[in-house]
């Protein structure tokens, strides 16, 4: 018997009962996952399609929370070798980025943040791959935006161009230069710019939750502290801890995530 | 198969980009050296305390040491100067192995303890001595 997999309101299969079976051990299926064969009348989450003995699921209910949906892999070891199988890309929610939190706070310190200001859109892109519903990378398109923006309009109203570099024996002086006689619309621009940093952080920080609480169940909670102070390293340490947990269910050290 | 060829697809075209960013910035740092023109990012760490971050001078540092000026890179930014090859190693490393579809490099915690405790260092020393 062949099945469809649907996900997200997309389709993908046929697959066999085994198939699927090996899909949910590598975690390109998950059991939240909805299936359905030509004989069935109706979608059922995956976790039910491998334990038919279950009894029958609660739709109202949100699918994860099927106690049974961890059992497949007990039930049916998989062959050693079954790891190296080809694997379907559009099944798989892609891993979020890696970078250890230190190494993120490292580069954004030798760079005065501009790294951090990369690698936030870099997170946000890659949620909104994976969770097409988040608004995270617009705000941040925003965000950025007015920073250009104000940026743009110091230079054009403010210039200080041709410092002179026999002055520059202090790295102080040089520095400090930059940041007298502040037009007010720029003034506007960087309030705005701040106000946006921390609006874009918990937009990001809902957007995770949602993510981590639904399609990939692994009950993600982010602290408002955390994310108001430490924003994109908070969420980049959250993200590697899920990242190290997704492939160790890969390799079939555990299930559930 | 399919999912490790689209992956690996991915990181040829991030190198692609991450390269052709990186020459690019080189050469706008070279044409147009932080001292004298204005439109370089100033840091906001410094905008807001008047203080030297651990990043400060950086730009300034790139361009001197594109100009093969060391002496100056180092009055800009001695640390930067210092991390500058041990970075190109590790994107290096990284990049090969992301082409070649093996997992990131897994950089030992007392590597990065260390790095963090120098730049806080360098960022004390810098301000206050």
């Amino acid at each position: 018997m062949h099945y469809q997999i649907s996900r997200n309101g997309q389709q993908y299969g046929p697959y066999t009962l085994e198939d699927i079976q090996r899909y949910v051990t590598t975690g390109n299926i998950l059991v939240t996952d909805m299936a359905k064969s030509e004989e069935m009348s109706d979608w059922v989450p995956v976790s039910q399609l491998l334990t038919p003995a279950a009894p029958p699921a609660d739709f109202s209910a949100p699918a994860f929370s099927t106690p049974s949906f961890s059992t497949p892999s007990y039930a049916n070891p998989e062959p050693v070798q079954n790891y190296a199988q080809p694997v379907t890309p559009a099944l798989a929610y892609q891993d979020a980025p890696n970078l250890h939190w230190g190494l993120y706070t490292l580069f954004a310190w030798i760079t005065c943040t501009l790294f951090s200001k990369v690698f936030t859109v870099v997170q946000a892109a890659w949620l909104r791959s994976v969770q097409p519903n988040s608004k995270a990378l617009m705000s941040y398109g925003v965000q950025y935006g007015i920073l250009i923006l104000s940026m743009v309009v110091r230079a054009a109203t403010h210039s200080i161009v041709n410092i002179d570099m026999t002055d520059s024996s202090s790295v102080h002086s040089v520095f400090s230069n930059y940041y007298t006689h502040q037009n007010p619309l720029v003034s506007m621009l960087n309030l705005l710019y701040f106000i946006m940093i921390f609006v874009s952080r918990f937009i990001m920080r809902a957007s995770l939750e949602e993510h981590f609480n639904t399609v990939e169940p692994v009950g993600l909670r982010l602290g408002p502290v955390m994310t108001f102070f430490f924003g994109g390293i908070y969420f980049q340490y959250h993200l590697n801890r899920i990242n190290a947990i997704k492939q160790a269910a890969r390799f079939g050290a555990g299930r559930g995530f | 198969m399919t999912c490790l060829t689209h992956r690996r697809r991915q990181a040829h075209l991030t190198l692609a980009a991450a390269v052709s960013g990186l020459a690019a910035v080189s050469v706008v740092l070279y044409r147009f050296p932080p001292e004298s023109y204005g439109f370089y990012p100033p840091c906001p760490f410094h905008a807001l305390t008047g203080l030297l971050c651990p990043g400060c001078g950086a730009t300034r540092a790139l361009a001197a040491l594109l100009h093969g000026n060391l002496k100056e890179a180092m009055h800009w930014n001695g640390l930067f100067v210092v991390l500058v090859p041990i970075l190109l190693v590790y994107l290096a490393i990284e990049s090969v192995r992301a082409v070649s579809g093996r997992p990131q490099i897994q950089v030992p915690k007392p590597a990065i303890v260390s790095m963090l405790a120098t730049a806080i260092s360098f960022a004390v020393l810098r301000n206050f001595v």
